[in-house]
């Protein structure tokens, strides 16, 4: 297993869904932290530049030492997670705002344990199973002025219901504007009326993502790779001994999976069957989850848009019953679990295992 | 006998009016929205519900949170009617729509599928009911809040993967198309067509969502973002070169009929000027320039190639009477416009006192003042804003498109207006000012993070503006009103527009921004380089230091405001205090910056 941290040379452009053609739309937004499809090329483009004597066009032979692009190939990723150095110069990894918490002046706690709504209110509960995150006394929550991310090392404090500071997401990085127009090659001019305007993101000093993955021979322990739109730069440098917390064994009869990234799932918010990744049986009680987000992005073997899908957002977060002893399945050598029903070899559905 | 508080609510309302390019699609968006809400509420007052918000469906737009007394039994079916009535509402704005699309192009059972996929899950309906218990409005009332609240920590969905080319509007549904077309050949085709022309852009494709806004309320005419941007200086002209823009307006009309098209398909019966009554876009230069020109037209580029030598000399004349105008006016038209939200502040504690105090009663009397509010919005801002266009106002919010120079004014004005209608509570305003090509949903979202930022100052009461500079930073302001007020920001912006005596220059802001870095905070010395600054970047004659000292003092005191503002927060570290109110002065520089873009209408 091989454990990168992957810091800007300059700023960094992850699209978000809206076509970005000349003439068409002349502005480019970004999202962060990117999609794991994101870093799955990156990875792929570089040990196929790298370590490879693969000619790019030969797509039979890149499929053979990568993957396709209907093929996860034998690329295991988890992450990306966002993560900065200390002061001390250690690594500390940050998870999602999460969509459980409630908010006061800075600090994030997890809204009271889920319970059977009191027989005075009606509610259409998502599923009969189902019953909501609810607070009936005075609101705890006030609205945040900005998300706050939660430490990794805050997240076990969290689960117990303990207040704890958040990082405010302005603290880690910034939006950038920058224009340009574009160039016609061939004359070496640029082309009338194609002024573009692409927002870009600057992550603070010391921000940057961390990714860990299998499958792919790696020697390099320093180096740069291009990431994301435009073919941006990011320093990468091999990280030991960073693992998330050990899943437990067996699972607490009460359990959280907390989503570090986007899980995409055959049934929407829902997977095909959680038997696919629990040994035993667990019941669904209660979930926080903001709106979907929309994993799409551009098929370059095909030049052509992917198929856009709805997933789970990152910072969602499951509440479980186990019903008898239960295991998470595991599906990779990686430390970190991945619960999604597409993309679990790339690490969509990242998660974190707490109890309740 | 009623003994439940309902509480219905649906979304998602930003996202929803985010995917906007146009006025026209902030306008339906808004627009589908308020209908949507006055279906629910009209359903459960028609099956015998007490609506207690909103107090009367006759004033403004209907907010979409709906609050209403109900029997405890029938609270259920009462939501689920209201629910049903909603989407009925929706499936006939989609249906509308749908068969003007086809007035402008051939669909297949392929795209129909996609139509109803797309259009088929797109509202999230929330409710919950509190049984009142012992005449406790007020309980039943925060439980229900409480329900709903907890109910959409849990925003489910289903899966649907989205295969092909992503609508341009908001990139998260694919364009719609027949089966085996692209979707951009497709909207082209609609494009074409008369009617297509005049409601989708040349590089566009639209979902079914994006298709339902354009295209259901296709008869409205709505004025262009450039026909917003553009209205100050149509009515300068007019009032000061009428001459010229007729001479403009005939060369305009000469060119239009040189491309074959008849000027009346150009001509906007809202928010122009009567000698000029055409979209605002063709006031621009930079429209006269023959790749915008062709599209701004709605002409096929290949066709009006072929047209490009017999017309090129109408088009220098027209070019030519454009400059003259501008020369005759003394200015040219803002490239800019603003994007203004506007909500109360604290409605929530608001709402709990008055409920401790009055019970279901003074929540009746909550929501009428809000829809006296909402009623008068438009006529107070007007007042302020001539040219402001509102787009939204219901219940606390108000969603408005203004020229860029109005901006300010117009959040003022509405904040006094909801003082005026509330007892004297405040409300605080997101102002994004944008270049009139950026995408309107881009700008709202800023408008709303503007407001976000507003909110954060002790005490909210604020406005806060972004200015996004085509091509150059983004500058952020905030302030309290009564620090605005202080300030006279119109003064300033005639300061920097005007030469002679009292004039400022452009390098003021400048200089001041250099001053800042050194200020944290305006103290003595900061009064002193600020007073050297104002001095050498002014122009003041003889018998014009008074003025200068007063304007150097109100600089001044709004600078220092910052720092009383600051110091009022309770035992905060400093960085934290500095997070909530920044520094004075770089905040001074920075509005003298925001003042200085506006007297260039955009030109830096």
């Amino acid at each position: 297993m091989k454990t990168l941290f992957l810091e800007p040379l300059d700023v960094w452009l992850f699209r978000d869904g809206r076509p970005f053609t000349a003439g068409e739309q002349f502005r480019a937004a970004s999202r962060f932290p990117p999609s794991p499809l994101v870093v799955q090329g990156a990875l792929r483009a570089y040990h196929l530049m790298v370590h490879s004597t693969v000619p790019a066009w030969d797509t039979a032979a890149v499929a053979e030492v990568v993957g396709g692009p209907d093929d996860w190939g034998p690329l295991r990723l988890a992450g990306p997670l966002v993560a900065r150095r200390t002061a001390s110069g250690q690594l500390e990894a940050l998870l999602p705002p999460p969509a459980d918490a409630a908010f006061h002046d800075r600090q994030l706690r997890r809204l009271p344990v889920p319970e059977q709504p009191p027989e005075w209110l009606r509610v259409p509960a998502p599923t009969p199973a189902l019953f909501p995150l609810w607070h009936a006394g005075e609101p705890v929550s006030e609205k945040a002025s900005q998300p706050l991310w939660l430490r990794l090392t805050d997240f076990a404090a969290y689960c117990r219901g303990e207040p704890v500071p958040g990082v405010p997401q302005e603290e880690l990085w910034a939006e950038e504007v920058r224009i340009g127009i574009a160039q016609d090659s061939s004359r070496r001019t640029t082309r009338e009326g194609l002024y573009y305007e692409a927002r870009y993101v600057r992550p603070a000093p010391g921000v940057g993502l961390l990714v860990s993955f299998t499958g792919l021979d790696w020697p390099e322990e320093t180096g740069v790779l291009a990431l994301g739109g435009e073919r941006r730069s990011a320093r990468f440098e091999a990280v030991s001994a960073f693992a998330p917390p050990p899943v437990p064994e067996p699972l607490p009869e009460r359990f959280v999976l907390s989503f570090l990234t986007p899980a995409v799932f055959e049934r929407g918010w829902l997977p095909r069957d959680w038997g696919a990744f629990f040994d035993g049986s667990v019941v669904l009680v209660a979930a926080a989850l903001d709106r979907y987000e929309t994993v799409g992005g551009f098929d370059l073997a095909r030049g052509r848009e992917r198929p856009a899908r709805r997933a789970v957002p990152a910072g969602s977060v499951y509440y479980f019953v186990a019903r008898g002893e239960a295991r998470l399945r595991r599906t990779s050598d990686l430390p970190w679990s991945t619960v999604s029903d597409w993309g679990a070899e790339i690490g969509f559905g990242t998660v974190l295992i707490g109890g309740w | 006998m009623p003994d439940a508080v309902l509480r219905f609510t649906f979304g998602p309302v930003q996202a929803f009016i985010a995917e906007a390019r146009r006025t026209a699609d902030l306008y339906a968006g808004s627009h589908i929205l308020a209908e949507l809400a006055r279906a629910a509420a009209r359903s459960l007052q028609e099956a015998g519900a007490d609506l207690v918000y909103p107090a009367d469906l006759g004033f403004g737009d209907p907010p979409n949170v709906i609050v209403a007394r109900v029997p405890w039994e029938d609270a259920e079916q009462l939501a689920e009617r209201a629910a049903a009535a909603l989407r009925t509402r929706w499936e006939q704005f989609a249906s509308e729509a749908l068969a003007e699309l086809e007035r402008c192009a051939r669909l297949d059972d392929a795209l129909r599928a996609q139509w109803r996929a797309q259009t088929g899950d797109v509202w999230e309906i929330y409710w919950a009911a509190a049984r009142i218990e012992q005449d406790d409005y007020a309980t039943a009332f925060h439980r229900a809040q409480a329900g709903v609240a907890a109910l959409k920590k849990t925003r489910t969905f289903t899966q649907r993967a989205e295969a092909g080319a992503k609508d341009s509007l908001g990139g998260n549904r694919a364009a719609l198309a027949p089966a085996g077309q692209d979707p951009r050949t497709f909207w082209r085709a609609v494009r074409r067509h008369p009617q297509g022309a005049r409601l989708v852009g040349e590089h566009e494709r639209l979902d079914a969502v994006g298709a339902v806004k354009r295209f259901a309320s296709s008869a409205e005419a709505y004025p262009s973002v450039p026909t917003i941007a553009a209205r100050p200086f149509a009515r300068l002209a007019a009032e000061r070169a009428r001459p010229a823009l007729e001479s403009y307006r005939d060369a305009f009309e000469l060119l239009v009929t040189a491309f074959g098209e008849p000027p009346d398909r150009y001509r906007r019966t809202r928010h122009t000027v009567e000698a000029f009554p055409y979209d605002g876009a063709f006031l621009y230069e930079s429209t006269l320039e023959w790749p915008a020109l062709v599209e701004e037209l709605g002409l096929d580029p290949q066709q009006a190639e072929r047209l490009r030598s017999q017309v090129e000399t109408t088009l220098r004349t027209a070019r030519r009477r454009l400059a003259e105008l501008y020369q005759a006016v003394g200015q040219r038209p803002s490239r800019y416009v603003a994007v203004l939200v506007l909500d109360g502040d604290s409605m929530g504690q608001w709402l709990t006192s008055a409920l401790g105090e009055g019970g279901v009663e003074a929540h009746r009397e909550v929501s009428r003042k809000l829809a006296r509010f909402a009623g008068k919005a438009e006529e107070a801002g007007r007042q302020a804003a001539p040219d402001a266009v509102f787009v939204y106002q219901g219940g606390d919010d108000v969603v408005a498109l203004v020229p860029a120079e109005q901006a300010v004014a117009l959040a003022l004005a509405l904040a006094a207006a909801f003082a005026g209608e509330t007892d004297g509570r405040s409300a605080s305003a997101g102002i994004a000012i944008g270049h009139w090509l950026e995408p309107l949903g881009d700008l709202l979202q800023s408008a709303r993070e503007a407001e976000k930022r507003a909110k954060r100052l002790p005490g909210k009461n604020a406005v806060a503006v972004e200015l996004q500079p085509r091509g150059g930073e983004i500058v952020r302001v905030v302030a309290r009103t009564e620090q605005l007020t202080a300030l006279d920001l119109a003064d300033l912006v005639d300061r920097f527009r005007r030469d002679g005596a009292g004039s400022l220059s452009g390098r003021l802001p400048t200089d001041l921004r250099q001053v800042a870095l050194a200020f944290p905070q305006a103290d003595a010395a900061f009064r002193a380089v600020l007073a050297r600054s104002v001095k050498r970047q002014g122009e003041w004659p003889s018998g014009t230091a008074d003025e200068r000292e007063r304007l150097v003092e109100r600089l001044y005191g709004f600078a220092t405001s910052y720092d009383r503002l600051r110091a009022s927060l309770p035992g905060a570290d400093d960085s934290r205090r500095f997070e909530r109110v920044p520094s004075g002065p770089a905040q001074l520089a920075d509005w003298l910056a925001l003042a200085r873009f506006l007297a260039r209408g955009g030109g830096e």
